[in-house]
């Protein structure tokens, strides 16, 4: 339509007031002196600043003033940039453009707002862009290690992911420009820009930001599915947390210190049993770089085997696993050990009163290889000088932990793990029952290959071998004993392909050969022949498939889900015992060798939901299945391990069963300093093994007979507050869970609590360093006693008053506390080559005595000691007594490292 | 300090920290009567304990008073009469010796309750004397070893008399201080509990003392009862404890306790200078 002249004079007159008013308006903000002068020149170099304060500097320097939300501008997003006498408009495009940040002027401010996500589109086209990848690995600078579970996030879309177990990163993005930000608690973050036209390899050092300490990442993946950006479920020991740790004897424990968490409550003082979430201690799966350790424990349970200074990552499921983890009912620990320094030699040490060690590592070829190797070695036998009495002894234990890291090449890696551990204890007594010692060996190799067939198809292939056993010496010379054992060859591979930045699908296969020895004497010696008699041992093979997706929709919704296929088969040669309703052998069956008796089928389905409310919390929902095959049969009370006998599932053994579901929530608050956690899980087992009254399990040929089956279930709630930042720092956790059982044969087949049932735990930890010479910290810990049977009555029998009893854990231990303090001083500076300081370690501070046992049949002598009397015609008068572990112990350790 | 480096060295010693502790046993009546009943193949009284169980293990038990106790075999029977000297004490009369390849059924009646149990004999054996060793500081002996504590056929419970009150210096003084009588056991079962018992008193004895040695052989029933019993008392509290329960019985219900049939084997000797 043609406008004639009338028209569209009549137009200007109407648009036109608007536009003079527009114009008057500008010219009078013109005159009224608008300030902002976005073409006035500034100067700016930044390196690794927060956003937000940036543009604090901008504002200052080019008095301007902005406006916006930091809900949705990344302020805490650190940045690097460099410009001289550049005009601020030009500035604000180049810094935040690239982050996906629009401003506008609006009167005297500038507004800044995220801009619309534009996916793989064309902003100015609309059309869908081609997609390329960017992969790499992510290193700790100083040493070359590989650091697992850093942050990959693109600033503008929120996409993003983790390194993997070998630092290995792989992310699918739209051609064009990104600004990649990596991340990684007690790090320096590191930005990139880049325009992305083809796959990139993006490999990056990242720069510790507290100096001194190596770290230790401790991953509660239970959350892994949550935004990469947004995985609450992290529990991260830092280098100077751990070694602030009050652990016994001066010794950071690494496994210990989970006992600090909630949800995984230990037994007490001196054990290295744990248990997870209403699940007893053979449940657990412990391995380092895939090999399974049977018994992580040295003296009984006082350390465990995993030294400190070996360890580099450590994960831990509560149950909800990943389809690749199984084989446990309740939870897996994958422990990473460290690779070895790839770019110069260090060396460092633990120097203590009961046990030192010694690591040294570095390159073998510089940036190709390297080397690591640490031991460990008890020094308690000075302790004889103090013994008075009958019993002299000869305790001893080592640990030795070693690893290579070849990168043949750049799409290649090789790792070879080697782990051996030992104990002994050798007790010469004039005692009626005659035995010289024991002794523990653990054994584990692993030999590893990466393989990245392109950016988006990452495999790993496992050989490894574990090897545990047991002895009990029954002649001075060692020659005969009783032992048991287990063992494990495994064969395993694992792909994960980045299909692009929603998906993440990953498949495996492994094949396992198991064996075990339920124990057995072996005579060679002269003395003091003993019948023997054979208890059948096990030799069983497993075959495993899954499959499993980590799925992101959107910026809220996350799934982890997938299916795990494990087979279970036992071969002979060996000798199967079939029973009665009553448990009496009634027929026995040889197995040739290489001959199949068995075989168990068990799909375990995994779910996991995960829904981030806001960039500050999320939900959680999961369900996991779980199968175990392989459990150890104890019917011991006590802290200590214990000549532990393990058997696989069978005709007279079913696989235990668990399903577990878990509801959680979390949430960052005050600029992510404080963490909250609050996880809710129901846990239901089938087939749960319990033991006759007085089970035989030591030396008996019939032990499957002393079996009895069941349900158990399971069910609490685990809250935690953490403080991660500032001087001060700590975290408060409780936990309320209740486990139950129900067996035929049992209390009756009426309910009963486990051995295990503990309602309320309590865990503090609080840390404050000064920052200079000196840190302090503290963790105080509760505990419900443990469940006991206590008698209801005695009777007399041929000169013994013996204990009889009413339902089974009728009644408690007191309950458990204990507070663990330390003091570290650094003697030097932490940023000099060469770093030592001085440990003192006040184990259970105020010296409570946390009982493990009740018994009522011991007299206090003259001498004041509590003994069983041996004349049953005297007269004595029995009290009832309790065992405890640990007084106060102290300990001072000197640490070095250059 | 002091306190410290002990708790060091139990702690390395696995002996822990004992102390004494209240734990109060509810007084409550379980219905039960307690029944020690061993039968040997020797020619004498045998007697038969009947009490009722009691809330503290200190406490003195009440005898069953007025019980019917017989023994009887395929084609015997025993009346046993009560001690008027010691109620709760049934004794038989001297013809009651126990053979082997023969059952044997003890019944009892009480307060028109029924109770009974039934065992047999396996062969006894000869057996090597046992082992004594000076004290180290005094002169007095102690019991270094009896028998091997593990045998997976030949079962047994060793019974050590030692007296001393006749000797010049004892011979004044409450001869139930100047004797003692010790338990030992070998069995066809190894535990843990047993293998890191506690600490056991030691009974120390002056030279010329007498010592009668008497082994009883055990049916594997009988063994595994005393296994039982022993986890419960002597290899209770130990540092590897195991889950408490009630000791097995061969009674019938509302009885615990056990009956035996024992085989006996004997030698004495006399304590001389080491």
């Amino acid at each position: 339509m043609q406008l004639n002249l009338r028209h569209r004079l009549s137009i200007l007159f109407k648009v036109a007031p608007l536009r003079i008013t527009g114009l008057v308006l500008i010219f009078m903000f013109c005159l009224t002196g608008f300030s902002q002068d976005l073409d006035r020149k500034i100067s700016l170099d930044v390196k690794n600043m927060p956003l937000g304060e940036v543009l604090q500097q901008i504002a200052r320097k080019g008095e301007i003033r902005f406006s916006y939300s930091s809900n949705s501008i990344p302020i805490h997003q650190n940045i690097s940039y460099r410009c001289r006498l550049k005009p601020v408009r030009n500035v604000l495009n180049e810094i935040l453009d690239s982050r996906g940040i629009e401003w506008i002027e609006v009167e005297n401010q500038i507004i800044l707002k995220k801009r619309p996500d534009q996916q793989n589109k064309s902003a100015k086209t609309g059309r869908t862009l081609p997609v390329h990848v960017i992969s790499g690995y992510l290193r700790e600078n100083l040493t070359g290690e590989a650091l697992i579970g850093v942050n990959v996030v693109t600033g503008g879309l929120g996409t993003g992911t983790t390194t993997n177990e070998y630092g290995f990163y792989s992310l699918s993005l739209s051609q064009g420009t990104h600004d990649v930000v990596f991340s990684y608690l007690g790090f320096g973050e590191d930005s990139r820009t880049f325009d992305l036209q083809k796959d990139t390899v993006i490999s990056i050092d990242l720069h510790e930001t507290s100096l001194g300490m190596r770290e230790v990442v401790i991953h509660a993946r239970d959350n892994e599915q949550l935004p990469a950006v947004n995985r609450p479920g992290d529990f991260n020991f830092s280098g100077a947390t751990l070694d602030r740790l009050p652990g016994f004897a001066g010794d950071v424990d690494v496994l210990k210190a989970l006992q600090l968490m909630p949800g995984i409550r230990s037994y007490g003082d001196g054990s290295s049993l744990y248990y997870v979430r209403g699940g007893n201690n053979d449940q657990n799966l412990l391995m380092i770089d895939e090999a399974t350790i049977y018994n992580p424990s040295h003296l009984f349970g006082f350390y465990s085997v995993l030294a400190p200074d070996a360890v580099n990552d450590m994960e831990i499921y509560k149950g909800d696993f990943p389809a690749r983890y199984g084989g446990r009912a309740s939870s897996v620990i994958n422990i990473t050990a460290r690779e070895g320094n790839m770019k110069h030699f260090s060396f460092g040490g633990n120097l203590g009163p009961y046990a030192s060690s010694l690591t040294f590592e570095g390159p073998i070829v510089k940036e190709k290889a390297s080397f690591l190797i640490s031991g460990r070695l008890s020094t308690l036998n000075w302790l004889n000088y103090f013994v008075d009495d009958a019993g002299s002894f000869d305790l001893y234990f080592f640990d030795i932990n070693a690893k290579i890291n070849v990168k043949p090449t750049r799409k290649d890696r090789l790792f070879l793990t080697f782990f051996t551990g030992r104990d002994r204890f050798n007790r010469f007594t004039n005692s009626v029952y005659r035995t010289y010692g024991i002794s523990w060996d653990n054994l584990a190799a692993t030999l590893r290959w990466n393989h990245l067939f392109n950016p988006k198809l990452f495999s790993n292939t496992t050989l490894s071998f574990s090897s545990y056993d047991y002895s009990l010496y029954l002649s001075s010379d060692r020659k005969s004993y009783w032992q048991s054992s287990i063992g494990n060859f495994t064969l395993k591979s694992d792909f994960t392909w980045f299909l692009n930045p929603m998906n993440t699908l990953r498949a495996g296969m492994a094949v396992s050969r198991y064996h075990s020895n339920p124990g057995n004497i072996t005579q060679q010696g002269d003395e003091d022949q003993l019948e023997v008699r054979e208890v059948a041992k096990y030799t069983s093979m497993e075959y495993l498939l899954y499959l499993s997706n980590e799925q992101t929709i959107g910026n809220r919704l996350s799934l982890n889900y997938g299916i795990r296929l494990p087979v279970w088969q036992n071969f002979g040669p060996t000798s199967v015992y079939f029973f009665d309703a009553n448990f009496t052998p009634i027929d026995t069956v040889t197995i040739g060798k290489n001959t199949s008796y068995d075989i168990f089928l068990s799909p375990e389905p995994r779910l996991s939901v995960g829904f981030a409310i806001d960039k500050s919390s999320s939900l959680k929902v999961s369900y996991s299945r779980t199968t175990q095959f392989m459990q150890q049969l104890s019917n011991a009370t006590g802290p200590f391990t214990s000549l532990e006998v393990w058997a696989p599932a069978g005709p007279n053994i079913q696989p235990l069963k668990t399903d577990q579901v878990t509801l959680g929530y979390f949430l960052k608050f005050a600029s992510a300093r404080f963490f909250f956690s609050a996880e809710g899980f129901y846990k239901y087992f089938r087939n749960h093994i319990d033991y006759t009254d007085h089970a035989n399990l030591l030396y008996n040929p019939l032990l499957e007979g002393e079996l009895r089956f069941g349900k158990a279930w399971a069910y609490g709630l685990e809250l935690m507050l953490r403080k991660q930042a500032g001087k001060l720092s700590g975290w408060v956790g409780y936990t309320w869970s209740r486990t139950r059982m129900e067996t035929p044969g049992v209390n009756g087949g009426n309910p009963y609590p486990a051995s295990f049932d503990s309602p309320h735990n309590i865990c503090i930890f609080l840390s404050y360093d000064t920052r200079k010479r000196w840190s302090f910290s503290a963790n105080w810990l509760f505990m419900t006693g443990n469940p006991i049977t206590s008698p209801v009555g005695f009777y007399q029998y041929n000169g013994y008053s013996v204990p009889y009893y009413g339902e089974k854990n009728n009644d408690r231990l007191p309950d458990y506390h204990r507070l663990d303090l330390s003091v570290i001083y650094r003697l030097n500076k932490p940023e000099n080559r060469f770093r030592h300081s001085l440990a003192v370690t006040l184990y259970n501070a105020y010296g409570r005595a946390n009982p493990f046992s009740v018994s009522f049949n011991k007299y206090q002598d003259g001498a004041g000691n509590f003994v069983v009397p041996s004349n049953l015609n005297g007269d004595y008068e029995l009290v009832p007594t309790m065992i405890s572990v640990a007084g106060i112990i102290p300990s001072i350790n000197y640490q070095f490292k250059f | 300090m002091n306190r410290v480096i002990v708790n060091i060295i139990l702690l390395v010693m696995l002996a822990g920290c004992v102390k004494q502790t209240e734990w109060p046993v509810p007084d409550q009546s379980s219905g039960l009567i307690s029944v020690n009943a061993i039968l040997t193949d020797e020619q004498r009284i045998h007697s038969i304990t009947i009490t009722l169980p009691v809330s503290e293990p200190n406490a003195i038990p009440h005898p069953v008073t007025g019980a019917t106790v017989l023994i009887t075999t395929a084609d015997s029977l025993w009346f046993l009469t009560e001690d008027s000297v010691h109620p709760g004490n049934y004794l038989s009369d001297s013809t009651l010796v126990a053979i082997l390849n023969t059952g044997y059924t003890m019944q009892i009646n009480w307060e028109e309750k029924n109770y009974s149990a039934q065992a047999s004999m396996v062969p006894g054996e000869v057996f090597n004397e046992l082992i004594y060793k000076k004290n180290e500081g005094d002169d007095l002996y102690h019991i270094d070893w009896v028998a091997s504590a593990f045998s997976v056929d030949n079962p047994a419970m060793w019974e050590v008399l030692i007296d001393w009150s006749f000797l010049p210096g004892f011979d004044t003084l409450d001869p139930a201080i100047c004797r003692a009588r010790l338990l030992f056991y070998t069995l066809p079962t190894l535990d843990v509990s047993q293998i890191f018992a506690p600490v056991v008193e030691q009974t120390s004895f002056p030279i010329g003392s007498v010592i009668t040695e008497r082994r009883y052989s055990l049916a594997p029933g009988h063994a595994e009862f005393i296994r039982q019993l022993l986890l419960e008392t002597n290899w209770q509290g130990s540092m590897f404890p195991t889950a408490n329960a009630n000791v097995i019985t061969n009674l019938s219900p509302g009885a615990i306790g056990y009956f035996g049939v024992c085989a006996v084997t004997e030698l004495s000797l006399v304590v001389e200078l080491r």
